[in-house]
């Protein structure tokens, strides 16, 4: 079945088209949500969530930008939904602070569930803000917009994560060898 | 030299482009979501059904008030102008006479004296509007020249009385002729030496014509406004009719109610799907209220407390081990009936597995007159809300004891039912109606699963004593 038809299936509420749907973006929206929560548990309610909802909204969407684009927006924003009313941390930061680049060895050979799990075990709030902006390419403007906090604290909370996830990858034993250090601008 | 890349950057191309397959269970979690919403807008559907209902019977209702009053101001309307009709077509008439009489006297003087031809007077008979008053010119000509011969009042007031049927071309063209044969008649002459006696004549009839003219105006006006009153009474009685069919009815309704469960899918569980079950008569009774829409048709909307029983025979164990089958009823919770407990009770035979069921049936129903008479018969359909109020599972062994398993947790508590039925009635007086309504009811939705349903028949003998309660 075509995208567009899926599509059409989908508002139709046609259960195999829904099921194609899935089955064709299950693994990619999955993996998304890994990265935005704590754990696959977590990561399947979301992505059961995120689905149900994109059922229910498919009418509305215009055939405008990529459709994967839209799904993978609606699975974001159902995590954000999850831990955006988590309790901040609140951290003093100093501003010059922001502009450091953390830096590893490229070659550095780290599992996938790996690094998956440093980026779950991050705080809520840092994790998101880290994926918002680092992964999925959100400003800083849009990630205080969407978490409903100021400019620097997400500038703040990005620059946390990065650092909690250089000490997790320097004393992780899969990344023994490997070169991490921190340059200031 | 070492390739460093900024951490974020590695974890980026990293992760970028990664996938993982999740568990195979989260489909299973969508399509059961799925089908618990589908079946929760099904479910608000059919709860809204009755809302629209009683919203409609509502609007029917206001409706014909504003119909009736408007009917009512409408023949108010046309009776005032009925009458203002008739009053100036009558006043008009009057006056025509009037006038045609004094025109008349004055012509006809002058018109003698000049020996008028017929032509003149057949040049004045075609010119309109004048054709009226011409008719009743050539009219009085004929009673003026009667009256001249006999000089009875009888015949004038005749004469007169034709000369305002316009349409009597018979009359006209007599009248003309005898205008005509009148005024060419050599007895003119007479009449010309004799002007004044006519002068005087013609008074006494100008007079009398007036007089004539207008009680046959009066006559004629009386008749007409009886012929109104006729119609209008005519009119009130059928409205009556129309207002006394719109009698709230209120009901009292009990009766047997047989109820069996499809055996294909059991509402207890899936492993008992296919087992041999037998229906169960109870008993169920209520109230409820019915509204006459028409003559023949009428809607009611009750309340039922309605108990349902059926029961799945030959429940056995299926191994020593497992010794009865119901223990692996999931559906089936509450009253801590041990193991032993069961197995003593059970024995080696089978069981019969008995559920009741207590609803609150609210049927929503459209019920049509097949007859006006005192005694008829009707059909009925419609729909029913059932709610669930209580329910049990028992377990009977071949000594017939019994034993309180417990409670059914798969039920839905918001179940319902197709109607359909042909009933008689019988009214005893005006008030009071007696009605026998055996009723076939599909029920459906009776479990709260979004992947299983069972569905069930009903036949129910209802008796119901119905109220007429009407300010009529």
């Amino acid at each position: 079945m075509k995208e567009s038809e899926l599509i059409l299936g989908c508002i139709k509420n046609n259960r195999i088209a829904q099921n194609e749907l899935f089955q064709k973006y299950k693994d990619t929206l999955y993996f998304t949500s890994l990265k935005y929560c704590r754990n696959e548990a977590d990561a399947e309610d979301n992505l059961h969530d995120a689905f149900i909802t994109i059922f229910q909204k498919i009418k509305t969407f215009k055939n405008q930008g990529s459709f994967e684009g839209w799904m993978k927006r609606i699975t974001i924003y159902k995590a954000i939904d999850k831990y955006k009313t988590a309790k901040p941390i609140n951290v003093e930061i100093k501003d010059d602070l922001f502009e450091d680049t953390i830096e590893v060895d490229a070659d550095t050979e780290v599992a996938l569930d790996i690094l998956l799990k440093f980026i779950q075990e991050l705080p809520d709030r840092y994790r998101l803000v880290f994926n918002l902006y680092q992964m999925d390419g959100y400003s800083h403007k849009e990630v205080s917009q969407m978490l409903s906090i100021s400019e620097n604290t997400s500038k703040s909370n990005f620059h946390r994560a990065k650092l909690i996830l250089r000490e997790k990858l320097t004393n992780d034993s899969l990344t023994v060898g490997s070169k991490i250090r921190t340059h200031g601008k | 030299m070492e390739n460093k890349k900024d951490i974020g950057d590695f974890l980026k191309s990293k992760l970028d482009q990664g996938q993982k397959i999740p568990n195979e269970s989260v489909w299973g979690k969508i399509n059961a979501t799925l089908d618990s919403k589908a079946k929760r807008r099904k479910r608000a559907f059919w709860l809204l059904l009755p809302a629209i209902a009683i919203f409609g019977i509502l609007s029917m209702m206001i409706f014909q008030q504003e119909d009736i009053l408007f009917l009512n101001e409408k023949e108010k309307i046309s009776v005032e102008e009925v009458n203002d009709g008739l009053d100036e077509n009558s006043l008009i008439e009057t006056t025509i006479n009037e006038n045609v009489s004094e025109i008349k006297i004055e012509n006809e003087t002058e018109k003698v004296a000049k020996e008028t031809t017929s032509e003149e007077i057949e040049k004045e008979t075609n010119s309109e509007p004048l054709n009226k008053i011409l008719e009743n010119k050539v009219d009085s000509k004929n009673s003026q020249t009667k009256y001249a011969n006999s000089a009875e009042p009888q015949n004038n007031l005749e004469t007169s009385g034709k000369s305002e049927k316009i349409s009597d071309s018979n009359t006209l063209n007599n009248n003309e002729k005898n205008s005509i044969e009148n005024l060419q008649n050599p007895s003119a002459a007479e009449n010309n030496t004799s002007i004044s006696e006519v002068k005087n004549d013609d008074i006494f009839k100008n007079n009398s014509q007036k007089t004539d003219s207008t009680a046959v105006a009066k006559i004629e006006k009386k008749e007409k406004r009886e012929k109104v009153k006729k119609k209008l009474s005519e009119k009130d009685s059928t409205q009556t009719q129309t207002s006394n069919s719109q009698k709230w009815t209120v009901m009292a309704i009990a009766g047997p109610v047989f109820y069996n469960v499809s055996d294909k899918t059991s509402a207890l569980d899936q492993s008992l799907d296919g087992a041999e079950t037998s229906g169960e008569i109870n008993f169920a009774y209520g109230v409820g209220v019915g509204f006459n829409l028409t003559e023949k048709l009428s809607l009611s909307y009750s309340a039922i407390k309605t108990k349902l029983s059926y029961s799945v025979n030959n429940v056995r164990s299926t191994s020593s081990t497992d010794s009865l089958r119901i223990f692996s009823i999931s559906a089936i919770s509450g009253n801590n009936v041990s193991r032993r407990t069961l197995s003593t009770f059970a024995g080696n035979d089978a069981i019969t597995l008995r559920q009741e069921i207590e609803y609150v049936e609210m049927p929503l129903q459209l019920t049509y007159s097949l007859s006006k008479s005192r005694f008829g018969a009707h059909v009925f359909g419609g729909f029913s809300t059932l709610l669930l109020t209580d329910d049990r599972i028992f377990a009977e062994n071949s000594r017939n004891e019994e034993l309180d398993l417990g409670r059914a947790n798969n039920l839905s508590k918001i179940n319902f039912s197709l109607n359909a039925g042909i009933g008689a009635y019988y009214k005893f007086s005006e008030k009071f109606t007696l009605e026998i309504n055996p009723t076939f009811k599909y029920h459906f939705n009776v479990l709260d699963s979004a992947n299983r349903d069972a569905s069930g028949v009903l036949l129910g003998f209802y008796a119901g004593l119905k109220y007429n309660w009407s300010t009529n």
